[in-house]
């Protein structure tokens, strides 16, 4: 134990002495959430701008309709053009001079006085940000199509549930907690397991692979210690590196949560809100020691395992293109946690952030998530112990 | 004292080099037997690759021969390595230091895993440092020092459990004359205190100056052990190099 202690301390003073790894581990987990922010910040900037935002309407025909022509012109957003030809529409829309295009077909009027279908066509070009004219255009047709769809139903004296003679009530006991976490439930396990990695797998090139390549790892194989307590020590510093990287960003993003409380969208605190209490933020915690204790065990074998620093950062990236859809993956089974599946390494943690998300956690399940976790790194590590151990994956030379 | 006997060390190949020559295992040490008194100096060897390196590895325990046995200090390296690792000090190849660590940090971090107590590491520290002249730069960092001062630092990690046994591989390789010197003294005072030295090297000056008994290396096997003073009668060539090179032409032959 003592020199697994004098080991422990020696890593430990290397990861804070590198200035690599110290920025890693102290300045990344503020830097996370500051980055979430701002995009969310900028993203929601845009939305809120753009649905705001005047936008350019092509009426053509509006002699058909003279309601839906004041309906546009009412509108404080619509800028009106009247003057454009049809054939001319592509254009003005390719050139940016309007944004979308309303025809009103000819004999419009007729067809609506004889209570016969009329055609309207919006035209308009798919774009990659938000369609807000297109959008609010729709919603304007949408409703005058309903008021004309009334005004036959009085004219004719047929109330509108001849149309409708079924209403289908729907009655969700879910809790909006329950019903957020499709989304919370997903974004939570990778979130946490990225983060995790990112510190995990530096760590423990630094000072796994890193320390075969430069040859220090031969000179304390030529001292009283034992493999495995070189393994142990190094295994240490890696969980807890992963460990104190969420631990922190979990914390930071709460503080941050908390300082910026009426700057964020309601739709948004709605969704997090439950996971910013503290029972959640316990819970996460406490699912956040397995994932890393996992993590490092499976990120030190990978770096004794590689011959080189390369190697390793080769593999590391390998890994992260397998784990993350993996994640996503067995996040979207719609499995729950139960005794059973409680059991399963590492997706018992992705099950288990989806009953977190919901409020669903039982305390018996964190239970044999940990003795499911435990007996995995032992075994990893018994494993390691026979094969990463060997001569062959110790020397570089 | 240090016994081999018999010892083979063999590695497995990789797919690429097994596919040309048809063989599951490469042998880097042959059959070696050899045997080195207490208080005497032995030099190894040899051409590179030759197993200069993985006989002193197994030496101290680091690597376990494939076959054969080896016994340091009477113990056996299988059974009781930990025992021997304590008895033994290993300088490696490679100036392998922790770059973020000063040289006083290193030695103590050593001096820690051979559980020196605190007073003892102070006497032997401060012994050590002045020998070495490490003082002046005991409190910079490694990554800020020379190779020669590495060096030193290095000496001064694998002494400071005074060990019984020195096996140094190729320790002036890489440093300036002045810096090859002063270690060259420093291994003469330490054989003069009765320590067993094994050591590889390439300089044949260094031999003539400290070595008592002499090993050449060939592809693994031990062409030629013996007392320096045989070696220089008996081995055709005027000069130590000229015979390690007939040694080495014979071998080929």
């Amino acid at each position: 134990m003592n020199k697994i202690n004098v080991l422990f301390k020696k890593d430990l003073q290397t990861i804070f002495r590198d200035r690599g790894t110290a920025i890693l581990l102290f300045l990344f987990p503020i830097f996370i959430p500051l980055l979430i922010l701002g995009i969310a910040y900028l993203e929601l900037n845009f939305i809120e701008g753009e649905g705001e935002k005047e936008f350019h309407l092509a009426l053509i025909g509006d002699e058909q309709s003279s309601e839906l022509y004041y309906l546009f012109r009412s509108d404080t957003q619509v800028i009106l053009h009247h003057n454009i030809a049809k054939e001319a529409i592509q254009t003005h829309i390719d050139q940016g001079d309007i944004d979308v295009a309303v025809v009103i077909e000819d004999g419009f009027k007729e067809n609506i006085q004889n209570m016969q279908a009329a055609n309207i066509y919006v035209y308009f070009r798919t774009q990659q940000t938000v369609q807000f004219p297109v959008q609010h255009v729709k919603a304007i047709l949408t409703s005058f199509a309903k008021a004309k769809m009334s005004q036959r139903l009085d004219q004719l004296k047929i109330h509108e549930n001849v149309f409708t003679p079924i209403h289908i009530k729907e009655n969700d006991f879910a809790s909006h907690q329950e019903r957020s976490s499709q989304v919370t439930g997903l974004l939570l396990p990778l979130a946490f397991i990225f983060i995790c990695w990112i510190a995990i797998m530096s760590i423990a090139t630094e000072i796994g692979v890193g320390e075969k390549e430069r040859g220090t790892l031969e000179t304390l194989m030529a001292t009283p210690v034992q493999k495995q307590d070189i393994f142990i020590s190094k295994f240490l510093i890696i969980f807890l590196s992963g460990l104190w990287m969420a631990i922190m960003t979990l914390c930071s993003i709460s503080l941050l949560g908390f300082l910026l409380y009426d700057m964020i969208p309601q739709a948004v605190m709605q969704m997090i809100e439950p996971l910013l209490q503290v029972s959640a933020i316990l819970q996460i915690v406490l699912l956040i020691i397995p994932t890393s204790g996992l993590l490092a065990v499976l990120a030190l074998s990978l770096s004794f395992w590689a011959k080189s620093i390369a190697q390793a950062g080769l593999l590391s990236g390998l890994v992260s293109v397998l784990i993350f859809p993996m994640i996503f993956m067995i996040a979207m089974l719609s499995v729950k946690l139960n005794t059973l599946t409680a059991f399963i390494p590492m997706a018992n943690i992705i099950f288990a952030c989806k009953e977190v998300a919901a409020g669903t956690m039982q305390p018996l399940f964190i239970l044999e998530i940990y003795l499911s976790s435990c007996l995995i790194i032992w075994a990893i590590i018994h494993l390691c112990r026979i094969f990463m151990l060997q001569e062959k994956h110790l020397f570089s030379n | 004292m240090i016994q081999l006997h018999d010892v083979c060390k063999q590695f497995k190949q990789n797919k690429k080099d097994h596919k040309k020559n048809q063989q599951t295992f490469v042998k880097v040490v042959q059959n070696v037997n050899f045997q080195c008194q207490a208080g005497k100096a032995f030099a190894l060897v040899g051409a590179n690759g030759a197993g200069k390196t993985t006989l002193l590895r197994m030496i101290s325990t680091m690597m376990m021969p494939s076959s054969g046995d080896i016994q340091v200090c009477g113990l056996d390296t299988r059974t009781d390595a930990l025992a021997i690792r304590h008895r033994i000090g290993f300088l490696t190849t490679n100036t392998a230091l922790y770059e973020h660590m000063t040289a006083y940090e290193t030695v103590r971090f050593y001096a820690d895993l051979f559980d020196i107590d605190a007073k003892l590491l102070k006497q032997r520290q401060d012994e050590l440092f002045t020998l070495l002249g490490i003082h002046d730069f005991a409190h910079k960092r490694i990554k800020e020092l020379s190779t020669g001062m590495r060096q030193k630092v290095n000496i001064a990690r694998t002494l400071i459990h005074e060990p019984e046994i020195l096996l140094l591989d190729e320790p002036t390789t890489g440093l300036d004359i002045i810096a090859s010197q002063h270690i060259v003294k420093l291994i003469q005072c330490y054989k003069e205190k009765n320590t067993t030295i094994v050591f590889s090297t390439h300089h044949f000056g260094e031999i003539k100056l400290l070595c008592d008994d002499i090993a050449v290396m060939v592809q693994g096997k031990l062409e030629y052990k013996n007392s320096l003073e045989h070696f220089e009668a008996q081995v055709p060539g005027h000069s130590l190099e000229e015979k390690f090179i007939s040694l080495q032409g014979k071998s080929s032959e």
